[in-house]
C-alpha cells in the first residue's frame, strides 16, 4: 500500500497578445455613394488583467490485494480556482458586449478511483476488469466581491451554486379548452400553448419568473473494461456511464416550433389538437405569440435527462499460432475486429448526449446546438510484427 | 567559483538597476489600438465615419427603425411574408423584453454612444487644424444628438452616458429621466448647429464628403425635438433657419426623393446612406416590394414582409394625389405565376412603393436607397404646424402645407386636384396637417412618433396598455445591470 499527497500552484495565461489594449477593428459607412472606412474600439482596455491560478490538493493511495490480483487507486482532490479568466458579459452601454476578465472563484472536490481485478490468470484464460468511477462537486465561490450572480445566454452563474445551471422559464403543461385562460398570466394564450410558471405570482410572465431549470455537469461518471484471453482469441468491451446531467437540447428548442417553417421532428405528430389533449406538445401556430416564440431562451420542456450508459469499444481479436508464422519470417500475426459506439442507452430524445456545442464556453457545459453526433466505428485490422 | 558567483551577482544587480518602469512595456506595431489613434486627419475621419455607421445597422436604421416607427403604427403591419415574423410582437402591441430586435437597436445605439465619446474625448487633443477639428467635433455631437433623441422617442428614461467606456465604467449606469435625455440630445444638436462652443457644420458638403450631416441637419432635428416637446415658438425658430438658408428645396417630382440618384439632392436634409454592393446596403426594397416580385437581376423576389394597412389607404382620399401610386403596388408582375397582378384596393395588405428598384444591386437584394430622416416637406409642415400653434391658422400657415400640396398634383393645373388649403379654423388645419404627414410621409418613419408626439396614443389604439407607448429595456440589460430599471408596466 502507497500513501501520496500533494499541494501546488499552476497558473493558466490564456490571454491572446495585448488582449489588455483596446485595439481597433473597421466599420462601413458609406459616403457619396462609396464605403468609407470608420475606425472603432473591438474591445475595453482592461489593464488590471492576469493570470488565473489554480491551487490543488490532492490525496491519494494505491492498494495492492491478494498478490495483485485486486489493484484500486483512489484519490480525493481539491481545487481552487481564483482570477477565473473568462470573457464577462456586460451591458451594452458600454458599447461592448464583454471583457476578458478575472471574474472570480470557482472550487472543485471530487474523488477518481479505479479498481483492476485479475479475475482469472490461467494460461488458457485470463480474464481481467477494471472499474473506474469519478466525481465532481462544483461551486461558484466568489464573482468579485459585489456581483453574486450574473448570467450567460443560457445558464445562470451564482455564488454557492454550481457552474452550469440552465436558467429560463418552467413550463408547467398546456392549456386546455374550457379553462378560463383571460384571468391568467398569460391572456392571449389559446387551448394547446404551453403555461408557463409565474413564480412570483405577480399575474403576468416576465424575466423575473426564470428559475433554474437543470444543471449540465454530471453526478458521476463510470467505465468497466472486461479483457479476456482465451487460447489464442482476445475479446474485450469498454462500457462508459454519465449519470445525472442534463442538456440543454437546444437543436429542438430552434426547429421544433411547429410554425410551419421547418421540417419538423416525428414528436411533432403527437401536438395537442382538440382532438388529442393528453400531450406535453404544443398545438401547432403560425404565429405563437407566447413565450416561446423567442428561441435565445431555454423553457424546460428542452431540457433533458442526458445520463447514458454507452458501449464504447469491443475488440476480436485471434492471433495465429507462432509455427506456420515462423516459416513465412514473421513473429507474431494478430487479426482482430472491433467496434465504437455500438450501443447507448439513454433517454435523451437528440442523437447523441455527449454534446457540447459551447465547448469553448466552461459556463455552458452540455448544450445540443446540432452537434454532429460521434460516428459508429466499425474497424477490421492486422497487426503484424517480423 | 567564489569570483564566478560574485561576478553573476554583480550582473544581476546592475541589471536590476537598469530595468526601468518601461523596459517591459511594448508598443503593440501590427496593429492599432485607442493608445495611438486620433492622431492624423485619416484617424479623426474615420474615428467619426464609424459613429456614423452605428445608424446604418440592422438594429438603427437599416430595418429595426422601420418596424418601431411605421409597423408599430396603425398604418403599417406585418405581411404575409411567412419567413418574416421580425417585428411581429412590436407589430401587435405585445412586445416584452426579450424581443430581439430591441437589443440590436440598444446595441447599436449605445455602440455609436461610445464611438462618439471617444471622438469628443480624443479629438480636441489632437495636433489637428481648428478647422477640421470643429467639422468632426460637430459631426460627433450631432450624431450622439441623433441617438439621444432616438434612445428618447423609443425607451424614454435610458442611461446617459458622456464619457468612453475604460475598464469597468458605464456598467451600472442607471436610467435619466426622458426629459434628461432629450435636453441631451438638444444640447448636442445645438453644439453641432453652431450655437455654443463650436462653430457647428458646414451648410453644405460636396464630394467625397456627401452624405455627411449639414447644419440644415442640425437645425431641421432641433425643429423636430422641439416639435415633440410642444415648444413650437423654437420649433418656428429652427424651421426658418433651414427655409432661409437656400440650401434645401422640395423637387419637382415627390418620386424623386426615393431615387438613388438623388439622394444628395435638395430635398433630402438629413439622410442615413446605403451602399447597393456591399454591407450596408438597404434591405427596404426587397421587404416591401410585393412576394414573388423579382429584385432587378438578382435572384431574389420581394418578401412582403411589411404592409400598409387600411387605415394608410384611406387617408389617401383626396382626387389628384400622385402619391397615392407612389406609395402603394397598384399592379405588377409577379414573377413565379408569371402574370401581371392587379392589387385589389379595397381590402389590406397594402404594399409600401416607395423604394422602387432603380439600378444594379447586389445578389442579396440591397439597395442604394437612403433612409430619408428629414425632408424639406417635412421642414414645411412643421413650420406649418408650428405657425398654426403659435399665430393661428394665418396666411404663413397656409402657404407652407400648401408648397406640399402642390407638389403632390398629378396635374398641376387641375383645380380638382389637392385644392390648395385656405380658411379653415385652428382646430382644422392641425387635422389637416396630422393627415397631410401621413400621405406625405407613409412609410419614413414619422407615423408612430406623430401619433405619441400629439397623445393620441389612446385614440389611435384603443384599449391598448398605454405602457406600449414606450418600448421595454432588453432583458439582457437588466440582468447584467441591477441600476438599470425597466420601463414602468413591463
Amino acid at each position: 500500500m502507497k500513501f501520496r499527497a500533494s499541494y501546488g500552484i499552476t497558473g493558466n495565461q490564456e490571454i491572446g497578445s495585448y488582449n489588455s489594449l483596446a485595439t481597433l477593428s473597421g466599420t462601413r459607412a458609406v459616403l457619396n455613394n462609396v464605403l468609407a472606412q470608420g475606425f472603432r474600439p473591438n474591445r475595453i482596455p482592461n489593464d488590471q488583467l492576469g493570470w488565473e491560478s489554480t491551487a490543488q490538493f490532492n490525496f491519494g493511495f494505491d492498494l495492492s490485494l491478494f498478490r495483485g490480483r485486486l489493484q484500486t487507486t483512489f484519490d480525493f482532490y481539491n481545487k481552487r480556482t481564483d482570477d477565473l479568466l473568462y470573457n464577462l458579459e456586460i451591458p451594452r452601454t458600454t458599447g461592448f458586449s464583454s471583457i476578458l476578465s478575472n471574474i472570480g472563484s470557482v472550487q472543485n472536490r471530487g474523488v477518481e478511483l479505479t479498481v483492476t481485478s485479475f479475475n482469472f490468470q490461467k494460461p488458457n484464460f485470463e480474464w481481467s476488469t477494471s472499474f473506474n468511477y469519478s466525481l465532481n462537486r462544483n461551486e461558484v465561490l466568489d464573482l468579485g466581491g459585489q456581483v453574486t450572480e450574473f448570467l450567460t445566454p443560457f445558464t445562470q452563474v451564482r455564488v454557492g451554486e454550481p457552474i452550469g445551471n440552465f436558467f429560463g422559464y418552467q413550463s408547467t403543461g398546456l392549456f386546455q379548452q374550457g379553462e378560463n385562460i383571460a384571468d391568467n398570466p398569460q391572456p392571449n394564450a389559446q387551448p394547446g400553448d404551453r403555461r408557463f410558471l409565474d413564480l412570483n405570482e405577480d399575474g403576468t410572465i416576465n424575466a423575473l419568473d426564470r428559475v433554474v431549470l437543470g444543471n449540465g455537469l454530471p453526478d458521476y461518471l463510470f467505465g468497466i473494461n472486461n479483457t479476456f484471453n482465451i487460447k489464442n482469441f482476445d475479446f474485450s468491451f469498454f462500457f462508459q456511464g454519465v449519470i445525472g446531467i442534463d442538456i440543454y437540447n437546444r437543436s429542438n428548442r430552434r426547429i421544433f416550433t411547429m410554425d410551419g417553417r421547418q421540417n419538423q421532428i416525428a414528436a411533432a405528430l403527437n401536438r395537442w389538437t382538440p382532438q388529442n389533449t393528453n400531450t406535453n406538445v404544443p398545438r401547432a401556430v403560425q404565429n405563437p405569440s407566447d413565450r416561446s416564440v423567442n428561441l435565445n431562451q431555454p423553457i424546460s420542456d428542452f431540457i433533458e435527462d442526458g445520463s447514458f450508459i454507452r458501449l464504447q469499444n469491443v475488440t476480436l481479436g485471434y492471433t495465429l499460432p507462432q509455427s506456420p508464422l515462423n516459416k513465412l519470417g514473421m513473429k507474431k500475426l494478430r487479426v482482430y475486429a472491433g467496434a465504437q459506439n455500438l450501443l447507448t442507452i439513454t433517454d435523451y430524445s437528440g442523437f447523441d448526449p455527449e454534446v457540447s456545442s459551447q465547448s469553448a464556453n466552461s459556463l455552458q457545459p452540455s448544450i445540443d446546438e446540432f452537434t454532429y453526433p460521434r460516428a459508429r466505428t466499425y474497424l477490421f485490422g492486422l497487426n503484424l510484427t517480423f | 567559483m567564489k569570483a564566478k558567483v560574485l561576478s553573476i551577482f554583480l550582473l544581476s544587480f546592475f541589471l536590476g538597476l537598469s530595468s526601468c518602469e518601461n523596459f517591459l512595456e511594448e508598443e503593440p506595431k501590427q496593429f492599432i489600438t485607442t493608445e495611438t489613434f486620433y492622431q492624423t486627419e485619416s484617424d479623426a475621419t474615420a474615428a467619426i465615419n464609424a459613429v456614423y455607421s452605428s445608424l446604418s445597422t440592422f438594429g438603427a436604421y437599416r430595418s429595426n427603425m422601420l418596424i418601431y416607427d411605421e409597423v408599430r403604427s396603425p398604418f403599417g403591419s406585418m405581411g404575409p411574408d411567412p419567413q418574416g415574423e421580425q417585428g411581429r410582437e412590436i407589430d401587435e402591441m405585445n412586445v416584452n423584453s426579450e424581443v430581439p430586435q430591441l437589443m440590436a437597436t440598444w446595441e447599436a445605439l449605445y455602440e455609436g454612444i461610445n464611438s462618439a465619446n471617444l471622438v469628443l474625448e480624443n479629438i480636441p487633443d489632437a495636433n489637428l487644424n481648428d478647422e477640421f477639428k470643429n467639422q468632426i467635433l460637430s459631426q460627433a455631437h450631432f450624431l450622439r444628438g441623433v441617438i439621444y433623441f432616438d434612445l428618447a422617442r423609443l425607451w424614454g428614461n435610458v442611461p446617459i452616458i458622456l464619457q468612453s467606456t475604460k475598464g469597468d465604467s458605464n456598467r451600472d449606469v442607471t436610467n435619466s429621466p426622458r426629459q434628461e435625455v432629450l435636453d441631451q440630445a438638444e444640447a448636442d444638436l445645438k453644439l453641432a448647429a453652431g450655437e455654443g462652443a463650436l462653430d457647428g457644420l458646414p451648410e453644405t458638403w460636396s464630394g467625397a464628403d456627401n452624405g455627411r450631416a449639414a447644419l440644415g441637419a442640425a437645425n431641421g432635428l432641433l425643429a423636430r425635438l422641439n416639435l415633440y416637446q410642444g415648444r413650437f415658438n423654437e420649433v418656428l425658430n429652427y424651421t426658418e433657419k433651414v427655409m432661409q438658408s437656400g440650401s434645401y428645396s422640395l423637387f419637382d417630382n415627390y418620386a424623386d426623393n426615393f431615387a438613388t440618384a438623388n439622394k444628395y439632392g435638395q430635398e433630402l436634409v438629413y439622410i442615413i446612406d446605403f451602399h447597393n454592393d456591399v454591407d450596408p446596403g438597404l434591405g427596404i426594397t426587397r421587404l416591401l416590394n410585393p412576394r414573388n416580385v423579382r429584385i432587378g437581376e438578382t435572384n431574389r423576389d420581394g418578401q412582403g414582409r411589411y404592409v400598409a394597412t387600411q387605415m394608410a389607404w384611406d387617408m389617401f382620399d383626396e382626387p389628384g394625389d400622385i402619391r397615392l401610386e407612389q406609395s402603394f403596388w397598384i399592379e405588377f408582375f409577379d414573377n413565379r405565376s408569371q402574370q401581371q397582378i392587379v392589387m385589389d384596393t379595397t381590402k389590406a395588405p397594402y404594399y409600401v412603393a416607395k423604394w422602387k428598384l432603380d439600378q444594379a444591386i447586389a445578389p442579396w437584394g440591397w439597395t442604394a436607397h437612403a433612409w430619408p430622416v428629414i425632408r424639406y416637406a417635412d421642414i414645411l409642415l412643421m413650420h406649418a404646424e408650428a405657425v398654426n400653434e403659435v399665430n393661428g391658422p394665418t396666411a404663413q400657415a397656409f402657404a407652407a402645407i400648401n408648397q406640399v400640396r402642390q407638389r403632390a398634383r398629378i396635374d398641376a393645373n387641375d383645380p380638382t386636384h389637392l385644392p390648395d388649403l385656405a380658411g379653415l379654423s385652428q382646430d382644422e388645419l392641425r387635422q389637416e396637417i396630422y393627415e397631410e404627414r401621413v400621405r406625405e410621409f407613409l412609410f419614413e418613419g414619422s407615423s408612430f412618433n406623430d401619433i405619441i408626439r400629439t397623445n393620441r396614443f389612446s385614440e389611435m389604439f384603443p384599449g391598448v396598455d398605454a405602457k406600449f407607448q414606450w418600448l421595454p429595456i432588453p432583458q439582457r440589460e437588466l440582468d447584467l445591470n441591477a441600476n438599470l430599471n425597466q420601463n414602468t408596466g413591463f
